[in-house]
């Protein structure tokens, strides 16, 4: 009751401050002016715009092989193409495990046979042990030869069986298997061939040099050009002499190793499926340096190296030029930081499971439904037949891309589980790939493909200066309006909460309350509690401003909005509400800046301190997010989490944003969690209260 | 027997560096108007503070109608009243607008009540106006009226003569013999003008050094006064003089020089002085001699404080 008392008392006090009614003045007059910067970034239309006169025509064109991209087609290889990915790293997966297992048995089955053999030559038990190991070498070559699949679906791996490393392996595995079943081979003379050529040697590669195949790759490439580099070198720098004839070749070499080097490279990050980890600083390093030493090769062939008359100073030139580079460095560098990745055969068969029972069954459904609708009606160009059609389209096309990504997206993710937060800012960049972000985009995919659902269907949750739906409604204008209201308001909130305590101080009059009938801390949240109501009053005058204005220029689009809390619970619900639930973690927001206000003005009894330090928190909260939103220590600084709206979504890559957009769009980290974020402003708003409750307790006035 | 209001216990304050209040017991019963003395620094203002539960006590016990302020401190302010150290209030609302933020403190006060309050102060006339136009002594008067809104038991004014003028410390004094006398409010006034303590106040109390050095009631201290009055006859023959007044009136006779005091009253001199002639002495002078409740209280300074030079 006390407190409740005071907070009235407190309140119309707040309402006696002439300043108070030209906050609000300045607030609306903000909130009008902020309309001439609203442009709000297009929300991604998949709407199928085939035209056509009637349901027929436009059936035709879905259906029918002419060269548009909104075919039928086209939209079941993209679902098919998702599956092939699934194999792909099926297929990995399984030839490691069994390359592995194979080879480890051979191994075994081989010693012993070499024990036996050692103990009597001719014994019974040593040619059942050389039967087991040409069984082996049976299925030896069967899994071996089973990843030439994989060469579909990847260049790179396809790269990869072109390099001697992998064909050698291949031959010697031909050359034992041969050998072993040949009827003239005794147990003898297979003991000895193998021992001879150093056959389990090099059959123990296999697995590695597999496994790793694009480790084995680049240092292939690392070795070959560092081969003719040298070979090149050595001409140029000790034989003064040497002739173009004799030099000719070993520069083409080059030329070539590096070519096909640079080729490799680009394979590898635009590969049709994604194969690793590279730190991209590395990767760019390596890259721009072999594109050097290809140009300068060039630049000879081309005849326009400068500062170099004779041709045995041009090649000087290019030979110690290429040197400079020292192209095996920085690819022992890359190689150092590359992280292969596979997905586990257990996310596989859920993907697996998810298109061929789900996404097969959504895709049935509406190429049935599309069916129906030209047959029952092919000439028909009513409006209402149009759309459904071309609704049906869309829903057909926003099913194939949502597949693609929840196949993309899940490999990606389980992939980059095994690296730490910073691990994946430094590999792939913070601007495009954030974990937070993929969980909550996969979130979205599955809610949408396990309740048959299409997201055109549903608004995005609401963004700073963005489209919700495809075309501006009058949510986006509110929040947007909000955002930059709650700018206004939080500062506002930080001048009254610590006005409050301070001008007390100041006038003296902290003895006239602090002798009423109220314990200390009642005053202390009575203050605050007036500071709230007075936040609450101007966050709904600044709603309603926004709300009438954004409805008298946009529509009020009624679609629900599909969001995701914390990014791994997907809820449907209704614009408005999500409105309000925005206008709480406002709220909160601006309760965790008053706490702060009137904490610093309570317990250094100035008003000036306690408005500059909580202002500065406040805008380096907000600028902070533009220079390192990417930065790990950025996430545990407590003012940043009193935003809570960003755990529903809204978010997006900053890559996006323009830097006015950033100021007001939160970044998350890539190990974000709603909790987490909780916990801390939670923490910090206790922990400061309860410093003011205990300073103002034993204060004496 | 009136109930206590107040009462202090042994109440000892001891900042860092020194000892503000030390060892100091008083009661106040309802109605009493209690004057606290005493130079400045002297423990005065400490002293109102802990009883306002401002600043707590090292040692010992503050009560308000048995309600301790320490313990039962919401209860303990409900029934207390006050002002310390003439807070300038909140400049930007009017005088009306602070006795409502007040009054919204409380359950129960009306409009009416403001008013009356407003009315006994004598700013009736000025409430519309921003507190910041105040002269000092409007300021004070709303401070009280501000103190007396919640109908407290117990009024604690701290200096409320300062700012006012002589009209207004006659208003002021009669106000709040009134409040005593009709609402049975114990007030504690702390002041240092003497004169107007004297004619307030119905005990006095002398602090100096954080002690107490002396209380005592009005009565008791008009009864010191009235010992030490004394009227002075400068005779011929001093000696027999003082035989004769002994004899005569049975009067306490101080024989110095050429002399004599007699320990009388005024009315007490044309008898004396028919009685002196009848007896054939020759009287060359007559002077009345009086102590001031001034002197009075200098003399317990300077007495009890030993070494003590301050001097108020």
């Amino acid at each position: 009751m006390g407190v409740l008392r005071i907070a009235r008392a407190e309140f119309i006090k707040i309402f006696k401050k002439p300043s108070v009614y030209l906050m609000g003045v300045l607030l609306a007059a903000v909130l009008v002016l902020s309309n001439l910067f609203f442009e709000p970034i297009g929300k991604q239309n998949f709407t199928a715009n085939i035209d056509g006169s009637t349901v027929g025509k436009i059936y035709d064109k879905f259906t029918a092989s002419n060269t548009s991209d909104l075919k039928q087609s086209a939209f079941d290889e993209t679902i098919s193409n998702a599956i092939t990915k699934i194999d792909f790293y099926n297929t990995i997966n399984t030839r490691n495990e069994s390359l592995k297992l194979v080879g480890d048995e051979f191994t075994l089955l081989y010693s012993d046979l070499k024990l036996q053999h050692k103990l009597d030559a001719n014994s019974a038990k040593t040619q059942t042990a050389f039967g087991s190991v040409k069984n082996k070498l049976v299925t030896y070559n069967e899994v071996f030869n089973s990843t030439e699949n994989l060469v579909n679906n990847s260049t790179f791996y396809e790269n990869f069986t072109t390099l001697p490393i992998y064909t050698e392996a291949k031959e010697s595995l031909r050359k034992l298997t041969l050998k072993a079943q040949d009827v003239s081979t005794t147990p003898t003379i297979f003991v000895n061939f193998v021992d001879q050529n150093d056959y389990l040697t090099k059959l123990n590669k296999i697995y590695d040099t597999n496994k790793n195949y694009i480790n084995s790759t680049i240092e292939y490439y690392n070795k070959q050009i560092k081969d003719t580099q040298d070979a090149y070198y050595n001409k140029v720098i000790n034989n003064p002499d040497a002739t173009q004839a004799t030099l000719r070749p070993l520069r083409t070499a080059l030329h070539t190793e590096i070519s096909d080097f640079y080729d490799v490279l680009v394979n590898l990050t635009e590969s049709k499926n994604t194969l690793a980890f590279i730190d991209k600083k590395q990767y760019e390093t390596l890259k721009n340096a072999i594109a050097e030493a290809k140009s300068l090769v060039d630049a000879y062939n081309n005849n326009t190296i400068s500062g170099a008359t004779t041709e045995y100073q041009k090649n000087k030139v290019v030979i110690t030029e290429i040197a400079k580079l020292s192209l095996q460095d920085k690819t022992k560098a890359l190689q150092d930081s590359i992280i292969e990745y596979s997905a586990s055969t257990k996310t596989l068969e859920s993907l697996n499971n998810t298109i061929t029972k789900d996404v097969y069954a959504l895709r049935d459904g509406l190429d049935s439904t599309i069916k129906s609708l030209y047959q029952q009606n092919p000439v028909s160009s009513a409006t209402k037949d149009m759309e459904s059609i071309r609704d049906l389209i869309t829903s057909y096309r926003v099913l194939s891309i949502n597949t693609k990504d929840l196949v993309d997206q899940t490999i990606d993710l389980e992939a980059t589980q095994i690296l730490k937060s910073n691990e994946i800012v430094n590999y792939i960049g913070f601007d495009s790939f954030n974990s937070y972000e993929t969980k909550e985009s996969l979130t979205k995919i599955n809610y949408l493909i396990d309740n048959g659902e299409y997201n055109q269907h549903f608004s995005d949750v609401f963004a700073f200066n963005k489209n919700s739906t495809t075309e501006t409604n009058a949510y986006d204008f509110m929040f947007y309006g909000m955002e930059i209201a709650t700018l206004i308001i939080t500062v506002f909130a930080i001048f009254l909460a610590a006005s409050l305590m301070a001008s007390e101080y100041d006038s003296g009059t902290i003895k006239l309350l602090a002798m009423r009938p109220f314990k200390r801390w009642k005053i202390i949240t009575g203050k605050l509690l007036a500071t709230m109501i007075f936040a609450v009053i101007f966050i709904l005058f600044s709603f309603v401003i926004c709300y009438v204005a954004g409805a008298a220029m946009y529509p009020l689009t009624d679609l629900p909005v599909l969001m995701v809390f914390n990014s791994t619970q997907a809820f449907v619900v209704n614009p408005l509400v999500l409105m309000f639930i925005n206008l709480i973690c406002i709220t909160f927001e601006v309760f965790f800046y008053s706490v702060i206000a009137l904490s610093i003005s309570t317990i250094f009894r100035s008003y000036t301190s306690a408005i500059s330090i909580s202002c500065i928190m406040y805008l380096l909260a907000i600028s902070l997010n533009v220079l390192f939103g990417g930065a790990l220590w950025y996430a545990y600084i407590p003012f940043i989490n009193a935003d809570l709206f960003k755990f529903l979504g809204g978010t997006f890559l900053t890559t996006e944003a323009s830097a006015f957009n950033s100021l007001f769009t939160p970044t998350l980290l890539s190990n974000a969690n709603f909790f987490i974020s909780m916990g801390i402003a939670t923490g910090t708003i206790v922990i400061f209260l309860l410093i003011t409750y205990i300073s103002f307790k034993l204060r004496d006035f | 027997m009136s109930r206590v209001v107040l009462k202090l216990e042994n109440v000892t304050k001891a900042f860092e560096d020194r000892v503000a209040v030390n060892n100091v017991s008083f009661q106040i019963h309802e109605g009493e108007i209690f004057g606290f003395l005493g130079p400045n620094g002297a423990g005065k203002t400490t002293t109102m503070r802990m009883i306002c539960g401002l600043t707590k006590p090292t040692h010992g016990n503050i009560t308000i109608c048995g309600y301790s302020v320490q313990r039962d401190f919401e209860k303990a302010m409900e029934l207390t009243g006050g002002i310390i150290e003439n807070p300038l209030m909140y400049g930007y609302m009017s005088g009306w607008d602070n006795l409502k933020y007040y009054a919204g403190l409380y359950k129960g006060i009306t409009k009416e009540t403001i008013l009356t309050y407003a009315k006994i102060v004598g700013l009736e006339h000025r409430l519309k106006d921003k507190v910041k136009y105040y002269s000092l002594g409007m300021r004070q008067r709303l401070g009280i009226a501000q103190a007396l809104l919640h109908n407290p038991k117990l009024l604690i004014l701290d200096e409320p003569f300062s700012g006012l003028d002589p009209q207004g410390v006659v208003e002021m004094r009669k106000f709040l013999k009134n409040l005593a006398q009709k609402y049975k409010i114990a007030i504690m006034v702390s002041s240092h003008m003497l004169a107007e303590m004297e004619q307030l106040c119905d005990t006095l109390a002398v602090i100096n050094g954080g002690q107490l050095i002396e209380m005592k009631s009005i009565h008791q201290l008009k009864e010191n006064i009235v010992g030490s009055r004394r009227i002075k006859f400068k005779v011929d023959y001093p000696n027999f003089a003082g035989k004769v007044v002994i004899n005569e009136f049975r009067f306490n006779v101080e024989v110095a020089g050429n002399s004599i005091y007699v320990a009388a009253g005024e009315d007490k001199v044309p008898e004396i002085s028919k009685r002196l002639l009848d007896n054939g002495l020759s009287i060359f002078g007559v002077e009345f001699i009086s102590k001031t409740l001034e002197e009075i209280f200098m003399e317990l300074i300077k007495n009890k404080t030993k070494g003590s030079i301050q001097i108020f």
